[in-house]
């Protein structure tokens, strides 16, 4: 049983490796409005807006003018912080570093 | 050699993995609608098909076997989803409008029968290491291939006057059906 358990473990571990690896070579460093507005959504990921998950909705909303009443769970208060957000960035009042 | 042939067109055609075996379904269903992802699709499971079952294979004949081929199942699927892992990093760096377009049937790769099957296959009819080389990557070009066609099929049938109960998946599953009838008919070539 112990060798069964120490196997697995060592290739659990070398398959982790390798995903560690991987990730540093080929990683993706996301939008920083996306993720500011990822932020300030609820993080239910419901899908009620039709995307997969609150971070699909986020690169909706700022690539694609998905409007934000498509969270469904989303507070109005919440709609207007994103929507002040994106107006800033639009006017350039706020910038991001990439 | 010619015995390689022969698995070769057994695997791509007569046992075809979608319409005679009928593994991997869902995933044919769901991303056949656009021409496109289909493509991409059917690439994204080559790729995980054919390297996962080398390295399930030199996994178990290396490690597992003979004390431990009880473990080979869980082992697989470990093997698997580590694959997927990276196939799903690759695609999202490369071409972010692929991994947009494939999902949540990218991820749901890992969890894919089609994958796990062919990897237990190989196994289970004691290929050698040439002949799993043959078998997962002739088996999964069925897949491709047959992914392919069925979402020309599909794009045309989306134009067609289906009746409204009809469109979409039934009328996919109908168009399926026939296809794997028609498969059917190679029984027996080899």
């Amino acid at each position: 049983m112990w060798t069964a358990i120490i196997q697995i473990g060592v290739i659990g571990l070398i398959l982790g490796l390798l995903i560690g690896i991987a990730n540093i070579f080929l990683e993706v460093k996301p939008d920083p409005l996306v993720e500011k507005v990822y932020d300030l959504l609820p993080h239910f990921n419901c899908g009620a807006c039709g995307t997969p998950g609150c971070m699909a909705n986020a690169e909706e909303i700022v690539f694609r003018n998905q409007p934000l009443s498509s969270c469904k769970p989303g507070t109005q208060q919440m709609r207007n912080t994103i929507q002040t957000l994106l107006d800033d960035y639009k006017s350039g009042k706020i910038t991001f570093d990439k | 050699m010619s015995d390689l042939l022969t698995l070769a067109f057994t695997a791509f055609l007569v046992q075809n993995i979608i319409l005679t075996q009928f593994l991997g379904i869902c995933s044919f269903l769901g991303v056949s609608t656009k021409r496109s992802s289909a493509i991409g699709m059917g690439l994204a499971v080559f790729v995980v098909i054919t390297l996962s079952s080398l390295l399930t294979w030199t996994i178990y004949y290396k490690i597992l076997y003979p004390n431990l081929i009880f473990m080979r199942t869980i082992v697989f699927i470990l093997v698997v989803a580590a694959m997927v892992q990276i196939l799903e990093m690759a695609i999202k760096k490369f071409s972010p409008t692929l991994y947009r377009a494939l999902g949540v049937y990218l991820p749901l790769i890992t969890t894919n029968c089609a994958v796990l099957g062919v990897a237990l296959l190989s196994i289970q009819n004691e290929y050698t290491f040439t002949e799993t080389l043959i078998f997962s990557a002739f088996t999964s070009l069925g897949y491709t291939v047959i992914i392919i066609t069925f979402s020309y099929i599909r794009e045309q049938m989306h134009k067609a006057p289906i009746p409204a109960g009809f469109k979409g998946i039934p009328s996919g599953l109908i168009a399926a059906a026939i296809m794997s009838l028609i498969f059917q008919g190679f029984t027996g070539l080899f």
